[in-house]
């Protein structure tokens, strides 16, 4: 309790400090935000159920590591008015059964069999060597997932996967922790090796599709 | 004096399945030199890496036509995060950003200001390339020596550098690149507090978490200390705990 007040008054101090150079920076305009974004995004405790914990899951856990290869039927619309493409208005997080489209191309099926073996592996090394109470900072990440989804249930759902860059680091410690335990040490090298080439393959061809879709 | 610091292992190929390992004493500046190698070559080899990643990011989008506002992955924030690195927006000037990413407010102005004076010509978002490349380093050095030194780091950093979402933020004006190296600080701190439950730590942890607030408002991310605190209950002490 002590913690969170002295936290909570720091950052308030220098918000107050600093109010008469930043007007945006006092305590009223710092409510006025909060509210404004509470009613904007609709903030509900309605919103906590399995569905909407399986659609952030899947922002968290699936596309901000391996992007968002998806064939283009999955995000792109044709407009036959104006024979454009077109993003389609139910893509990314709006459409759970989008994420199914990774199966219809080479490197989504081999990245989602890579990172289901990465999980299954890592998930037997935590079990079968008792990692949970012999490092606690595995608990503490795996903490820090569930806050972030049950965060963004609670505040936007649809909240797009650029906002999981906040837990790239954790998750790959989380994997770096568990997985640098493991006794087949040229192996466990070798698939993460192979891993990085088809996220990375994934990841390229996502960007080079972003230069497309501008240009 | 360390026996492994001072000695070069040669590794001969396996004759009848035994390993043969001949040693050679070193001495002087090669002592020195082995040293320095062995001790400096990962941290140089880390900013390697971080140099690598902050070339993509840069590049990705370079002489890309990029639109103010778009939806869903193509989210720009209307420039506001451009605005503040070109130093068109102030701490001054009003709108909610400022309160809810600080830090982005009052360090993408001077950070861009810097990279654009050595990097000249350069459009892309050098501030985000530039973040996310320093979290990367320091995300290396930690996990480096969390890990025993161990060789998985390397693949791990690579993938943490083309993880969508890194690659992304780092390639455009937003403030979640700023937010990448609020996490990997957050990260390590936390790391020293759960193996190193002394005041010290607890300290360095509320700065580290006060760091990460003005980086960006997530209320959420208060309670993380407290649980880390939690999971060492045992080795503190219940009652030192609660106090």
């Amino acid at each position: 309790m002590f913690y969170v007040v002295f936290v909570i008054l720091i950052i308030f101090s220098v918000f107050q400090l600093l109010s008469p150079i930043a007007p945006w920076l006092g305590l009223d305009k710092f409510i006025e935000v909060c509210d404004h974004d509470s009613r904007l995004l609709h903030y509900n405790i309605g919103r906590f159920n399995l569905r909407n914990y399986q659609r952030s899951s899947l922002v968290a856990l699936v596309y901000s590591v391996g992007g968002l290869h998806l064939p283009a039927a999955g995000r792109i619309k044709h407009d036959p008015n104006t024979a454009e493409n077109q993003l389609a208005p139910y893509e990314w997080v709006h459409n759970e059964k989008v994420y199914c489209a990774y199966f219809d191309t080479e490197q989504g099926k081999l990245f989602i069999i890579g990172y289901f073996t990465l999980i299954v592996v890592c998930l037997g090394t935590i079990l079968t060597k008792g990692l949970w109470y012999k490092e606690p900072l595995l608990v503490v990440i795996a903490y820090w997932v569930f806050l972030y989804i049950t965060f963004f249930v609670y505040s936007n759902p649809y909240a797009g996967p650029h906002f999981a860059s906040e837990l790239q680091a954790p998750l790959w410690a989380f994997f770096a922790l568990v997985l640098y335990r493991k006794n087949f040490k040229e192996l466990t090298f070798f698939f993460l090796c192979l891993f990085l080439a088809i996220v990375s393959w994934n990841n390229v061809s996502v960007m080079q599709f972003f230069k497309w879709y501008y240009e | 004096m360390n026996r492994v610091s001072t000695e070069v292992k040669e590794y001969t190929s396996p004759v009848d399945g035994d390993q043969q390992i001949t040693s050679t004493p070193l001495s002087g500046f090669n002592r020195l030199c082995w040293r320095w190698l062995k001790r400096g070559f990962p941290p140089i080899l880390f900013i390697l890496i971080g140099i690598f990643f902050f070339v993509i990011y840069a590049n990705t989008f370079r002489d890309t036509r990029l639109p103010g506002w778009t939806h869903g992955p193509f989210e720009f924030d209307c420039g506001c995060y451009k605005n503040f690195g070109t130093g068109v927006w102030t701490i001054s000037t009003p709108g909610d950003k400022i309160t809810k990413h600080f830090f982005c407010a009052l360090l993408y102005g001077p950070i861009h200001k810097g990279l654009t004076g050595i990097i000249k010509g350069m459009d892309s978002p050098l501030v985000c390339s530039f973040l996310v490349s320093v979290g990367i380093v320091l995300f290396g050095l930690w996990l480096y020596r969390r890990t025993g030194r161990s060789g998985i780091v390397f693949p791990i950093l690579f993938l943490f550098g083309f993880s969508f979402t890194t690659w992304y933020v780092a390639s455009v004006w937003e403030s979640r690149s700023f937010i990448v190296l609020g996490s990997v600080i957050l990260l390590v701190s936390l790391d020293r507090l759960v193996r190193k439950p002394t005041f010290t730590s607890v300290v360095l942890t509320v700065l580290s978490t006060v760091t990460v607030m003005f980086i960006t408002i997530e209320p959420y991310l208060l309670s993380l200390v407290p649980f880390a605190i939690l999971t060492r209950w045992k080795k503190i002490g219940a009652l030192k705990m609660l106090l």
